[in-house]
C-alpha cells in the first residue's frame, strides 16, 4: 500500500516535472541586449516625444527609442526578444521635429479604393539645435557595460 | 482471490503506461513538428525559385523584367508575370475582360479592367500555390473589403526609402518615388545587364507574413506595424515606437504594385517591424506610400530568400544590417533620384538588395 503509494507521487511530480525540463530546451535570445534606460533634459526640462539613437561604433546592432511626457526612455534593439541595447559604445544623437506642412490628406479619388486618403509629404523642421540629432555633431556618447545599471541623462542646451 | 487479482490492470500499471507514452509523445512531437515546418519551408523554397524561372522566361521574352506595377492601372508584376507560371489561363481571362469575370455577371470589365481592391473582379480572387508560403495560413482566412487575395512572395525594392509617388504621377522613371535601388521598378522593367552587383549578389524575392485586418499585427497577432512619428524613423526601425492603429491590410492585395502588398526593402532585419508614417487612426483609412517594408516568415529564425540568378538562401535574423539607424540620415522624403552607385549602409543584407552598390560582402 505505501510502495503504491509513493509510486503514484512519484509519477505525479514526473509529470509535473516534464513541461519543466523541455522548456529549459528553449533557445537562447539570438540578440543579447542588457537593459538600457536613461532620460533626456533640453534646457533643465524634460523633452518629451523625443527620438534618442544609439549609433554603434562597432559593427553591431543600434538600438533607439522614444522619449516619454518625462523624457524617460528605454533602449530598443531589433531582433531582440527583451528590451535593451548590446553592449559597447555608442554615439548618440537626440532628434525632436515637427511636421510643417498643413496641408490636409487628398482623397484619391481615380486611383485608391474608396475612401481612401492620400498623405502630404511632411516638411519636418527641429524643435530642438540641429546639432543633436547627427551622431558626429551631437558630442554625446555612451558606453553599455554587460553587468550594472545602465542608465544615462542627456542635458542638452 | 488469485483470478481476481489476475483480472485488468493496476493503477500503478496504468499510470507507468501512460507516463512512458506521456514522454514517448513529448519528446517526438517537436521533431515531427519541426519535420513538418522543415517541409514547408523546402516547398516556400520551391516556390521562389518556380517564380525566378517565370521572372527569367519573361525577360528572355520581354527583355526586361516585369516592372513592380504600372502607373495608369496600379497592376502589379504578379499579374504580369503569370502566363510564365504556369497560369496562362487566369492571364487570359484578365486580358479579355468582358461580363464573365464579374462576380455579380453585370459589371463589363475591358481587358485588365479590374482594379486591384475590386472584389467583383473575379480573377483577383482565384488562389493559386505560387502566391503562399505553406507556413502562413492567411490564404484561409477570410478576406476584408477591398483586399481580393494574399501575397506572400515580395520582390526587392532595394535598400533605401523614399516617399514612393503616387503611381498615376506622370513623373519620368528615373525621378523621385518611382527609381529604386533595388531589382524591382515602377513602370519600366529593369534588365539583368543594370545588375551590376552581379545576378548571384542582389536579391530578388523575399517574403513577408500577411497582416491582420484592421490592426498593426500579424495574422498571428505579432506587432508588424510601428508608425514612426515625424523625424524619428530609427526608432520606429527598432521597433521602439508604440505601435498604432493602421487601416492597411497589409500583404493582401496579390495584384497591386504598392510596396505594403508585393514588395519590401532590405534595410530593417528580416522580420523586423514594418513602419510607415502617420497613422491609419486618424483619417480613416490611408493610402501611404512613405513606408519601410521588411521581409518576415514563420519559418524559425529568418527568412527565405531568392537571388536573381535563381538560388534561394535562407537568410538569418542576425544578419548584418549595419547602422540601420541611419535611415534617418537617409531622408525618406528625398527630393532627388537615390544614387545606384553608392556603397549600402545597411550592411549585408543591404547590399544583397541593392544592384549596383558595388559591395563586395557575401551572403
Amino acid at each position: 500500500m505505501i510502495g503504491r503509494k509513493f509510486t503514484w507521487s512519484r509519477f505525479f511530480l514526473l509529470f509535473c516535472a516534464m513541461p519543466l525540463l523541455f522548456a529549459s530546451c528553449g533557445r537562447k535570445d539570438s540578440v543579447p541586449v542588457v537593459q538600457v534606460t536613461g532620460r533626456v533634459v533640453y534646457k533643465g526640462e524634460a523633452l518629451a516625444g523625443a527620438s534618442v539613437e544609439f549609433h554603434p561604433d562597432s559593427d553591431q546592432r543600434p538600438a533607439a527609442a522614444i522619449t516619454d511626457a518625462e523624457g524617460n526612455f528605454i533602449l530598443r534593439t531589433v531582433g531582440a526578444k527583451k528590451e535593451g541595447a548590446l553592449p559597447g559604445t555608442y554615439r548618440v544623437a537626440i532628434r525632436k521635429s515637427v511636421n510643417t506642412n498643413k496641408e490636409r490628406p487628398v482623397p484619391a479619388v481615380t486611383n485608391g479604393p474608396p475612401g481612401s486618403q492620400r498623405l502630404p509629404h511632411p516638411v519636418l523642421k527641429s524643435v530642438i539645435p540641429e546639432k543633436w540629432s547627427s551622431p558626429e555633431t551631437s558630442g554625446l556618447s555612451a558606453v553599455v557595460e554587460k553587468k550594472g545599471e545602465n542608465r544615462f541623462v542627456f542635458e542638452i542646451e | 482471490m488469485k483470478n481476481k487479482l489476475n483480472k485488468g490492470f493496476t493503477l500503478v500499471e496504468l499510470l507507468v503506461v501512460i507516463a512512458i507514452i506521456g514522454i514517448l509523445i513529448a519528446l517526438l512531437l517537436p521533431a515531427v513538428q519541426a519535420a513538418r515546418e522543415a517541409a514547408r519551408r523546402m516547398q516556400c523554397t520551391n516556390n521562389l525559385k518556380q517564380l525566378a524561372l517565370g521572372m527569367h522566361n519573361y525577360h528572355d521574352v520581354v527583355s526586361t523584367l516585369p516592372p513592380v506595377g504600372f502607373a495608369s492601372n496600379r497592376i502589379g508584376w504578379v499579374v504580369q508575370l503569370l502566363p510564365y507560371i504556369e497560369q496562362q489561363n487566369l492571364y487570359s481571362w484578365i486580358a479579355g475582360g468582358g461580363t464573365t469575370t464579374s462576380v455579380d455577371g453585370t459589371t463589363n470589365y475591358g481587358p485588365f479592367g479590374g482594379q486591384p481592391w475590386d472584389q467583383n473582379y473575379k480573377p483577383w480572387l482565384e488562389k493559386f500555390n505560387l502566391r503562399y508560403c505553406p507556413s502562413d495560413t492567411a490564404i484561409d482566412e477570410p478576406q476584408p473589403q477591398y483586399y481580393p487575395g494574399c501575397q506572400n512572395y515580395r520582390i526587392c525594392l532595394g535598400d533605401v526609402i523614399f516617399a514612393y509617388e503616387s503611381l498615376s504621377d506622370s513623373s519620368p522613371v528615373t525621378s523621385k518615388g518611382k527609381n529604386t535601388r533595388g531589382i524591382g521598378r515602377l513602370d519600366l522593367g529593369r534588365n539583368f545587364s543594370e545588375d551590376l552587383d552581379g545576378t548571384s549578389n542582389t536579391i530578388m524575392f523575399s517574403e513577408a507574413i500577411s497582416g491582420k485586418p484592421g490592426t498593426g499585427l500579424s495574422n498571428r497577432g505579432n506587432t508588424i506595424f510601428v508608425a514612426w512619428s515625424v523625424g524619428s524613423i530609427a526608432s520606429c526601425v527598432n521597433g521602439a515606437a508604440a505601435p498604432e492603429g493602421y487601416a492597411e491590410e497589409y500583404g493582401r492585395r496579390w495584384c497591386e504594385s504598392q510596396p505594403a502588398h508585393v514588395g519590401f526593402f532590405s534595410t530593417v532585419p528580416p522580420n523586423g517591424p514594418n513602419c510607415q508614417y502617420g497613422s491609419g487612426s486618424s483619417a480613416g483609412y490611408q493610402e501611404n506610400w512613405h513606408q519601410i517594408i521588411t521581409a518576415s516568415s514563420y519559418h524559425s529564425g529568418g527568412v527565405n530568400c531568392c537571388l536573381v540568378d535563381g538560388s534561394v538562401r535562407f537568410v538569418s535574423n542576425t544578419i548584418d544590417c549595419g547602422d540601420t539607424n541611419a535611415e534617418t540620415q537617409y531622408s525618406p522624403y528625398m527630393t532627388t533620384s537615390p544614387s545606384l552607385t553608392d556603397e549600402s549602409k545597411f550592411g549585408v543584407w543591404g547590399a544583397y538588395g541593392s544592384i549596383s552598390g558595388g559591395e563586395t560582402k557575401t551572403l
